[in-house]
């Protein structure tokens, strides 16, 4: 009769065996018994009960043992911490900090990559978009585009056109408010994208045609606590009185849409929703189950075959998931993203490396106490759990002060990002972060755990030298956190240095104090008088207009001359202006003239190049020349030109192509953005009444203005916010990697003042003492520079190939970063040493 | 008050009345004998090492009345200390009773 297999393997494994207590002994005779008494099944179920309450209750038991051995430890690891203050406090500083940049970072990419991740059909919501031959993308899209891709393409289950700009006052009552975040858009907004509602449904809302919709915090400004449903919003820009028919939860910070109100589209007009201008957004949705590759050959032609059969552009769907990450300016979020997520792990690994250091450098120093302790009896495990507790005691403290200088810096971190974060929102991140810092103590402490705990009393009494093998590792991650700072510093200075580059750089046009804005149909027919009544202002200097900035063309057209030692036409990048184009610019005329009113030819017939499509078609002297336009988009009486004037090169991309051929054509209707250049005084009265004439002229559109100057850093914004990004975050490893090198010093310095005393004793001189103690450090930062100059100079290199005009990559770069490192590692360092040279001999021999 | 624990009480009169025969087999019936309580048995050791601990047991080895081989386990007897903290436990137990005449009232 024997008790159930499991249950005895069980009571094997998990219970501790005594000799006094032996419980497979009692537990079978009991059983036995049992047996005897009452059935078999009574009895096992009777010894799994025994077994299985015996294994928790020893547990419990250890726990709770151990747990008053925890009061202790903890007594005695704070006890340590207010012996070697200044120690303990650069070993918990240096990881919180590294925790804190770790988690802003986080907390950043977090967000960036969940945008517009909360729609339900995200998987199925697309953006159309047009891509034209010279690589360019246009977001925009056609009104007319929605219904009728809704119609023609039978895997498009619905569209949405939206409107961002309805910015309009509305009114309630004695309430008025500035509401620029209101939208225009179709019902099926509601339907296609996941937008909570507080009162009313998705398929409701925005039902009637003075229907409105609006956010809960909206809803409190004008209604407070009041039912919104049915009240009555007047729309001042619309001249009319909207119902509320629905209210939704306030939109989240990581949504591309953004608004307050929103009305229906048919507001904008009959006429323009059917046009196939590119003014405005649209949405598809396509059907369960469809992909964009299905779609996408039948898209691809849309535009040619339903609007302008010259067109060039292909259409694409973008996914509307991605729109954020990869679409948005230039290069996309994207590239900053990786490039914050790498510099976050860099600066953990380095607070992590610092901490490992500090934590084994001191427990050498501390290998009397140890022997001490197992002289008067401390069993060996219960050393390894004391050092392992200390080392996750600091981690764990390291780590509740990162979260509360993190919660403390939080509301500024916000406003500098412009976005609504938190740590709490998401706790499995903190879980995370949590397991890696205990993981971190656990490494740090298991070091001097194991090592010391192994060592004899009697070498640990009487102070041995520790052997240089141990060093070693130290020796590797001091070198590891100064290369990783070398190489910060050096990306810094190239980085600054393009960055100003950049900014300072004479483009060879004059982009100061000019007031850009995007053109409308109403301006473009009365330009003339537009310009006209501007001019009179005295604030005004000139005004031009143009397809697009002058500082991003793109678009490229072919061109044939009668010069041409070929019979292919050659490409070159254009756009079509108007007059004053050059003068508002201040572009230097090398040959001939600009464009004139009073030569009448010049509206159609005219042209002028710069010098490098003037060598191009190897002319000597370009005026007069004539050249034929092959682009099907002109009639062909706009054809044919004739050059008037060559201008001198001006970079009309961004610094990172380089200087190409170029033309300037007049061509009104094309030109979609005005400029009006002004002086540079009373910035802000001049656009009020830049604004004034503008809504004159044309009051449905808004007057949505930038500064060329903007416009054109905005170019740069991905590059400026690095640089910044990387000043800070260098020197926060840099001082990471001192607090580091500093403790080290302390360690050897300490360990060597024997030496140093008999040094001294011998007559040697404080100054020779501290070059011999410092030896050792130079040779490492030495070495750590020479490892970081080739890989910073790689990916520098790389980084700056995307520039066609960049600044060369000069030798006292990395001069100064191995200078600036090692000032700075001589400082950590030179302190210690200086102390320990100039100490008592007498002092440090006396405990011989 | 040095009483003993209700645990502690069952066991070591459970002991008592075992007198020569009280090893862990045995003291665990004599329990479930006496209150009707059936312990795990690990109680029971941590129970009885708490008791030796306090001083009021006192062990030997021996031999098992079911021959099980050259086994040999711990078998326990009351020390002096332990009776008087029988004694003691005794008292105030039935101090503490004696002014509660009857049936309890739940009122």
């Amino acid at each position: 009769m024997t008790p159930p297999r499991l249950a005895e393997k069980l009571l094997q494994y998990f219970v501790r065996h005594d000799e006094e207590y032996d419980l497979p002994f009692t537990l079978d005779s009991l059983y036995q018994a049992k047996r005897r008494e009452k059935s078999k099944r009574k009895a096992d179920y009777w010894y799994w009960w025994q077994v299985v309450s015996s294994i928790l209750k020893n547990y419990i038991v250890s726990f709770l043992w151990s747990m008053t051995m925890l009061k202790n430890y903890l007594k005695i690891a704070l006890r340590n911490i207010q012996k070697h203050r200044s120690y303990a406090l650069i070993n918990i500083s240096g990881l919180s900090i590294g925790l804190v940049c770790f988690i802003f970072i986080s907390l950043w990419v977090r967000e960036e990559i969940s945008y517009d991740q909360f729609h339900i059909y995200k998987n199925r919501l697309y953006r159309p978009i047009m891509q034209w031959e010279t690589g360019d993308m246009t977001t925009t899209s056609s009104w007319a585009l929605g219904p009728a891709l809704k119609e023609k393409i039978p895997e498009v289950e619905d569209f949405a056109r939206v409107w961002f700009w309805g910015r309009s006052l509305v009114k309630y009552d004695n309430k008025r408010f500035d509401e620029e975040k209101f939208y225009l858009a179709d019902p099926s907004l509601f339907t296609m994208f996941t937008f909570p509602f507080v009162h009313g449904t998705p398929e409701t809302a925005l039902a009637e045609n003075n229907s409105i919709v609006i956010t809960r915090e909206t809803s409190e400004r004008y209604f407070g606590e009041e039912d919104p449903m049915g009240k009555v919003l007047h729309v001042v820009r619309y001249e009319d009185d909207f119902i509320v028919t629905g209210v939704i939860e306030n939109i989240p910070s990581n949504s591309s849409m953004q608004f307050d109100m929103v009305a229906r589209i048919e507001l904008m007009g009959e006429r323009r929703l059917t046009s196939w201008e590119f003014t405005g957004y649209s949405f598809v949705m396509l059907k369960e189950g469809v992909s964009n590759d299905d779609v996408s050959v039948k898209i691809e032609g849309f535009y040619r075959d339903n609007a302008n059969p010259e067109s060039t552009g292909i259409m694409k769907l973008q996914p509307y998931t991605q729109m954020h990450l990869y679409f948005r300016g230039y290069p996309g979020i994207v590239q900053q993203v990786y490039i914050f997520s790498a510099v976050a792990v860099l600066v953990l690994l380095i607070a992590c490396a610092n901490f490992m250091n500090l934590s084994t450098a001191k427990a050498s120093v501390r290998a009397k106490e140890v022997g001490l302790r197992k002289v008067s009896g401390a069993r060996r495990f219960q050393l390894i759990r004391q050092f392992l507790g200390e080392a996750i005691l600091y981690a764990l403290i390291a780590f509740t002060v990162a979260i509360f200088v993190v919660l403390i810096l939080l509301p500024k971190f916000n406003a500098m990002t412009g976005k609504d974060l938190g740590i709490f929102q998401h706790p499995s991140m903190l879980l995370w972060l949590l397991g890696i810092v205990l993981l971190n103590g656990l490494i740090a402490g298991s070091y001097p755990a194991l090592m010391l705990s192994s060592m004899k009393p009697i070498g640990a009494l009487t102070g041995g030298k520790s052997p240089s093998s141990r060093g070693s590792i130290r020796k590797a991650l001091v070198l590891f956190q100064f290369t990783i700072s070398a190489g910060l510093i050096i990306c810094i200075f190239t980085v600054s240095k393009q960055l100003n580059l950049i900014q300072n750089s004479d483009l060879g046009l004059d982009r100061e104090h000019v007031v850009m804005f995007r053109s409308n149909q109403v301006l473009k027919d009365r330009f003339d008088a537009f310009s006209a009544e501007l001019k009179r202002m005295p604030e005004i200097v000139s005004t031009s207009a143009s397809m697009v900035p002058p500082t991003s063309i793109g678009q490229a057209i072919f061109i044939n001359w009668e010069k041409n030692p070929g019979t292919e036409p050659v490409g070159t990048n254009y756009t079509t202006t108007d007059f004053d184009f050059i003068q508002t610019f201040d572009l230097e005329l090398i040959e001939g003239r600009a464009f004139h009113r009073e030569f009448a030819r010049d509206k159609n017939e005219s042209c002028i190049i710069n010098e490098t499509l003037a060598s191009q078609l190897g002319l000597s002297a370009p005026v007069g020349e004539k050249i034929t336009l092959e682009f099907d988009g002109l009639d062909e009486s706009e054809r044919q030109v004739k050059v008037i004037g060559v201008v001198k090169d001006f970079h009309f991309q961004s610094l990172r192509s380089s200087l190409g051929p170029f033309l300037i054509k007049i061509k009104r209707s094309w030109c979609n953005f005005v400029y009006v250049k002004i002086i540079g005084t009373n910035v802000q009265n001049s656009l009020k009444k830049i604004e004034r004439v503008f809504t004159r002229f044309a009051p449905d559109y808004p007057f949505d203005y930038d500064f060329l100057d903007d416009y054109y850093n905005e170019m740069y914004k991905a590059e400026i916010q690095l640089g910044t990004l990387f000043k800070i975050f260098g020197a926060m490893a840099l001082f990471i990697s001192c607090m580091g090198l500093f403790g080290l010093a302390t360690f050897v310095a300490e360990q060597r003042t024997k030496e140093i005393g008999i040094r001294k004793v011998l007559g040697a001189e404080v100054t020779t003492i501290v070059f011999q103690l410092s030896r050792g450090f130079t040779k490492m930062i030495v070495l750590s520079n020479f490892i970081a100059w080739p890989i910073a100079y790689f990916l520098m290199n790389k980084w700056l190939q995307a520039f066609a005009y960049k600044i060369t990559i000069q030798p006292t770069i990395f001069i100064l970063a191995g200078v600036l490192t090692f000032f700075i590692a001589m400082i950590s360092v030179g302190y210690q040493t200086v102390k320990a040279a100039v100490a008592n001999p007498v002092d440090s021999l006396i405990y011989e | 008050m040095k009483a003993l624990t209700v645990v502690e009480e069952a066991v070591m009169l459970a002991i008592y009345r075992l007198k020569e025969n009280a090893y862990s087999v045995t003291i665990h019936q004599e329990v479930l004998r006496l209150t009707g309580k059936d312990m795990v048995v690990g109680t029971l050791f941590n129970t009885l090492k708490q008791l030796n601990g306090k001083g009021f047991l006192i062990k030997s080895k021996g031999q098992p009345i079911e021959a099980t081989g050259s086994k040999q386990i711990m078998f326990y007897k009351i020390s002096s200390k332990g009776f008087e903290a029988l004694e003691q436990t005794r008292t105030i137990n039935q101090r503490l009773w004696d002014q509660i005449p009857g049936v309890l009232h739940k009122g």
